[in-house]
């Protein structure tokens, strides 16, 4: 995986979220995130801090073009940080093998959609509470982050396969 | 001092990690406060262009929808203007000339993004500080009321959406002087609470709620949105009103910049009483 196709993947994935993913609306409240996939699916090697940065600059991209502030910054920073426990026991299903690359193709389906699953989940709880300090609505609030964190997913799983195929 | 430096090496990924939310959590807070500039947001100058490429692929998407509201606006303006009255009472006569002073005056702009299912939304619009459009300024749609503008660049705004939690927007039933605020209740992009409204008014569905006219960023009487039903607690003094709004986000390409010419006149007056 050469630098310059991460970096393609990288830029793909942010505008894709700003020029199509945006502009999902389902039910009108649900709007997926799907630029978190680059964290997901960046080689497993790959210096820890330099994907902690690209997720955080990933994140204040988003937050620009959203308005947000620093919320999606501060999300997928945290999930960044996150990713090697996540790793470390996903190696642990392959016998502690190194994985080249987090997807679905090297790891299986089941083990991609914890994996992936549970990124998503947090990065979605994170962005929520983010944007809504209170708790006053929690159980409305509550199935809109389930909601969001499957849609989110879905699409990750479909670019993922789409992708795979020119592999 | 080597005790240090072995210390922060060995946690360089947590300290990495804790600078980063310090940089991302103060981005958070200084954007949560009204009317400050920030880099990062939309309407600066490589995202706005970007979202401004967007939109002129997908505004052909909504042309045809978009082309009935103006044609509705159109005629409604064509209602009001001076060829569509005759005189009927030929005794009284007004001179018009230094009897009027113009107070607000309209800059047009065209979305060129626009969310309504987020918990905070915004707009961009495509004017900005060369068409005179400052911060705080009201902004309009065909329909009513659209927004306030947050920040701005050389060319593009951003505006907060009436679907936004730090907006409230000083309401009144239109023709009487019940004066209330709306409220955004973050569930549906159609709908909007109605508060402050004490028990013992009379409320009809289908009322409309139109701007008060007590700030100085919209004119009075546009319209707000419409009382689609209500309820009251028997402990409570207030009722509980649902309103649907008068403008759908979901379908908006054009919107009109609020200019108040006498904006400092008011502004400073009002100062000297919070000074007091």
């Amino acid at each position: 995986m050469s630098n310059i196709k991460l970096f393609l993947i990288f830029a793909a994935l942010i505008l894709l979220q700003i020029l199509v993913v945006s502009n999902i609306y389902i039910y009108n409240k649900i709007s997926p995130y799907i630029y978190i996939m680059f964290i997901i699916i960046i080689p497993a090697r790959m210096n820890r801090n330099l994907v902690m940065f690209l997720a955080f600059l990933s994140g204040l991209i988003i937050d620009g073009f959203y308005n947000t502030g620093g919320i999606h910054a501060a999300s997928s920073t945290f999930v960044a940080f996150l990713r090697p426990k996540f790793l470390t026991i996903l190696e642990s299903r392959f016998d502690n093998e190194t994985i080249e690359m987090p997807t679905a193709k090297y790891v299986g389906v089941k083990f991609f959609i914890y994996y992936a699953g549970t990124i998503v989940l947090i990065h979605n709880i994170l962005i929520y509470s983010l944007e809504l300090f209170h708790l006053k609505s929690f159980i409305y609030n509550f199935w809109l982050v389930i909601a969001n964190s499957a849609i989110s997913l879905l699409l990750i799983l479909l670019i993922d396969y789409l992708f795979r195929k020119e592999k | 001092m080597r005790n240090i430096f072995v210390f922060l090496w060995r946690y360089n990924f947590f300290l990495f990690f804790v600078i980063l939310e310090i940089v991302a959590f103060s981005l958070i807070v200084r954007n949560n406060f009204y009317q400050k500039s920030l880099f990062f947001n939309s309407s600066n100058f490589v995202f706005s262009n970007i979202l401004n490429l967007s939109n002129s692929v997908t505004q052909y998407f909504t042309l045809k929808s978009i082309n009935e509201q103006l044609v509705k606006e159109n005629a409604f303006l064509k209602s009001l203007h001076r060829s569509s009255y005759i005189i009927s009472v030929d005794t009284i006569t007004i001179a018009s000339d230094s009897l009027f002073m113009r107070k607000f005056s309209y800059v047009p702009a065209k979305i060129v993004n626009n969310s309504f299912n987020r918990v905070n939304n915004y707009i961009t619009i495509n004017a900005g500080s060369k068409n005179n459009i400052k911060s705080g300024m009201g902004v309009l749609s065909p329909k009513g009321v659209a927004g306030i503008v947050k920040d701005v660049s050389n060319n593009f705004a951003a505006v907060y959406s009436v679907l936004h939690s730090n907006m409230k927007i000083s309401g009144k039933l239109k023709n009487t002087s019940i004066v209330g605020t709306v409220i955004w209740n973050q569930k549906h992009h159609k709908y909007a609470s109605f508060i402050d409204i004490a028990k013992y008014h009379q409320i009809e569905i289908g009322d409309t709620i139109v701007t008060s006219g007590f700030s100085k960023i919209f004119p009075e009487g546009i319209p707000i949105g419409f009382v689609s039903s209500y309820s009251y607690a028997q402990t409570g003094d207030f009722y509980d009103i649902k309103i649907e709004l008068a403008t759908d986000f979901s379908n908006i390409e054009y919107v009109y910049v609020v200019v108040n010419h006498i904006y400092q006149e008011q502004e400073v007056l009002e100062l000297m009483l919070e000074n007091e």
